[in-house]
């Protein structure tokens, strides 16, 4: 039985969208639940292409093929989880803001984050501060992130934790942001709860916030 | 001296599917007054999707002039851009962090903008006392720019580069240019207009296009596309596709105002596979810079690209070697005008006050080798040689006396003063003497003469538009 988990591993970390399908069907008519598929066959594959990212073995389009590969595996598992009552680690709700239409580096942290066992929900960019409040009152996330790449467009992460503060849901969320003019000093200046570099660690820090 | 990397094949191909897809794919301009223009002018539009068909414009590209000046507030600081001229030096733009001697990354006040634009004005290659030289993080981004184009028009009389803010960028930017010029009936000041790679611009570049086109003053459309991200992993692909856009967004200009200076720019290269970042100190930039400026001689457009461009967070010797394989290319390749030509630290992100020291020496090393040298019946010198003869030593002739302070280009921050000398000041680098100069520059920095009436215009539209 740990053989086809570990046929799907190593289809995840080769991005093999030709055979994730049908391996995924293997192990659901091997018997194998779809929670084990996702924690024992995936989760693995995906956790391995994050150290190899880190230390620079595996190149961006090499770890975005592999995230596709897991996505294309979780489009099979996700209505059996949710029929299973399983729960993913949590749930991200990701965005760039405002006037803002660089959307790459948050591409990038959906789907780390979505490797890393969450749900992710993805506003796209150019999204306004009351977007992001509807979108935290039907999809309650546990980590909102926001993006941007422009000096003029930072200001609006402050607009929409202020937008989030006024609906009464900023307490309901842990806010992290990110982007090239973004810092850790402007995080604190604006009430975000976290700053991350780089989609690795963006990922790692969402994982930080549903432990805590 | 112009150093080719494409072919003239190379170039036919590449035109062709940039034709091909501004004819079949389109350019997203997603600005109603940009629309209403290219429909007016035939060209089919389907909702903010334009396509152009090749002769349209090629036809547009026709009126936009191969040299233009632009006059500063001192006549003998006028720049030509252009066909037949050497390329034109600007310093670097949009840095949002500064990196200190002291402290490293920290944000720019308006007191660093203020002492960067007397540095820029000091340094002797710096040919526009530039715009954005960074970013300053402690007044309102609504009115930065007021401040900015104030700093640069009270401490220099070089031309300065306008705010493409948007609208109100471009119409701060001829409000004051006219207080300060009389008129606008001339270039006074140049806007950079980015695109919004692949196949698309912004609405907020796009309002400032139409105002400068409209006010006649000279726009850069340059793209920064990344290979193997917003454009093609190839750097063909990516020539293809960012010639289309730019293409397009010159057209635009012409349509609207035809004579409109232009010019074609790009800052694009490959990112780094590793992480996704920009690596703008790569072989990979050189190339562009090559090919894109013979684009540009094929379109028969004035080309911006290039520049003293590296990845490092310090001055140090990758900052030197890159920024200088990205100069010396940019020269080889004959660009008519230079952004980033000092400054630049971390792709683009951050801004050094060293780094501009040190690239402005560079420029002056590039400038020297390109200014070549003069053979002629007095530097063939042969009644010297002859009167020296064989063995003797030309150190105490006339002619080396004569010469001896104007012959060769000397360093103003360079060390030539040997081993012991260095060992005896305590092992300084590059750096420090960088870090010395700039200092020293801004110290004694005299603002040019303004006419007090201008000056106080000046301040009060900063103060009532602010």
């Amino acid at each position: 039985m740990s053989d086809i988990l570990e046929e799907i591993s190593t289809a995840v970390i080769e991005g093999n969208m030709d055979d994730i399908e049908d391996l995924t069907e293997d192990a659901l008519d091997e018997g194998l639940s779809a929670e084990d598929i996702l924690n024992k066959g995936l989760m693995p594959g995906m956790d391995y292409v994050g150290v190899e990212f880190k230390a620079g073995n595996m190149f961006v389009p090499e770890v975005l093929r592999s995230a596709k590969a897991m996505q294309a595996s979780m489009d099979i598992l996700r209505p059996l989880l949710v029929e299973g009552g399983v729960e993913m680690i949590g749930k991200v709700l990701l965005g760039t803001v405002k006037g803002d239409l660089h959307d790459i580096g948050k591409n990038l942290v959906g789907m780390m984050c979505e490797g890393a066992g969450f749900e992710i929900k993805d506003l796209g960019k150019n999204v306004e501060p009351e977007a992001f409040v509807q979108a935290v009152r039907e999809f309650e996330p546990d980590v909102v992130g926001m993006s941007a790449l422009l000096t003029t467009t930072m200001r609006m992460m402050g607009h929409t934790i202020q937008a989030l503060e006024e609906a009464g849901l900023r307490d309901k969320v842990k806010i992290m942001i990110g982007g090239a003019p973004v810092t850790q000093a402007f995080a604190d200046q604006i009430g975000a709860d976290g700053y991350a570099s780089n989609a690795a660690s963006a990922a790692e820090l969402a994982k930080k916030f549903v432990n805590a | 001296m112009i150093r080719e990397i494409l072919t003239n094949s190379d170039i036919e191909a590449i035109h062709k599917t940039s034709m091909k897809l501004l004819e079949t794919v389109g350019v997203e301009f997603p600005y109603e007054p940009a629309l209403a223009v290219f429909q007016k002018h035939g060209v089919r539009v389907e909702g903010s999707r334009v396509y152009l068909t090749e002769d349209r414009v090629l036809a547009a590209l026709e009126t936009v002039p191969q040299r233009f000046t632009i006059h500063a507030r001192n006549p003998e600081r006028n720049v030509t851009v252009g066909y037949g001229q050497p390329p034109v030096l600007a310093p670097a733009y949009g840095a949002p962090f500064l990196v200190d001697y002291e402290v490293g990354k920290r944000e720019p006040t308006m007191a660093d903008y203020h002492r960067l634009v007397k540095l820029a004005h000091a340094l002797p290659n710096q040919d526009l006392s530039g715009h954005l030289l960074v970013e300053p993080g402690d007044v309102s981004p609504a009115t930065a720019h007021l401040q900015m184009l104030q700093a640069h028009i009270l401490h220099s009389d070089k031309p300065f580069i306008g705010s493409t803010v948007g609208k109100r960028g471009a119409r701060d930017t001829f409000e004051m240019a006219r207080i300060l010029f009389g008129d606008l009936d001339r270039p006074v000041t140049i806007g950079l207009i980015n695109s919004l790679t692949p196949l698309g611009y912004s609405p907020e570049m796009l309002e400032a296009l139409v105002e400068y086109a409209q006010a006649r003053q000279p726009v850069i459309l340059a793209a920064l596309a990344m290979a193997g991200s917003t454009a093609p992993i190839t750097l063909a692909g990516m020539l293809a596709t960012q010639t289309a856009e730019l293409l397009a967004g010159i057209a635009l200009t012409q349509l609207i105002n035809p004579g409109t200076p232009a010019v074609f720019g790009s800052t694009s290269t490959n990112i780094d596979m590793r992480t996704g970042a920009l690596a703008i100190g790569s072989p990979e930039l050189s190339q562009m810079i090559v090919a894109h400026a013979q684009l540009a001689r094929f379109y028969k457009l004035p080309s911006r690209s290039g520049g003293a461009l590296t990845d490092a967070s310090t001055p140090d010797a990758q900052a030197g070697y890159e920024s200088m394989m990205g100069l010396m290319t940019t020269f080889a390749a004959d660009i008519d005008f230079v952004l980033h030509a000092g400054g630049i630290l971390s792709s683009y992100l951050a801004f050094s006050y060293e780094k501009l020291v040190l690239d402005d020496e560079m420029c002056g090393m590039v400038r020297r080798f390109y200014g070549g040298f003069a053979v002629d019946d007095e530097t063939l010198s042969y009644d010297v040689i002859a009167h020296v003869g064989p063995g003797g030593n030309f150190l105490m002739e006339d002619q080396t006396l004569l010469r001896c302070r104007t012959e060769f280009w000397m360093p103003q921050v360079g060390d030539r003063g040997g081993l012991e000398a260095w060992m005896q000041a305590g092992r300084p680098t590059a750096l420090d003497r960088a870090h010395q100069r700039w200092q020293e520059l801004v110290a004694r920095h005299e603002d040019p003469p303004l006419d007090a009436t201008i000056a106080r215009q000046l301040a009060d539209y900063v103060a009532q538009a602010g």
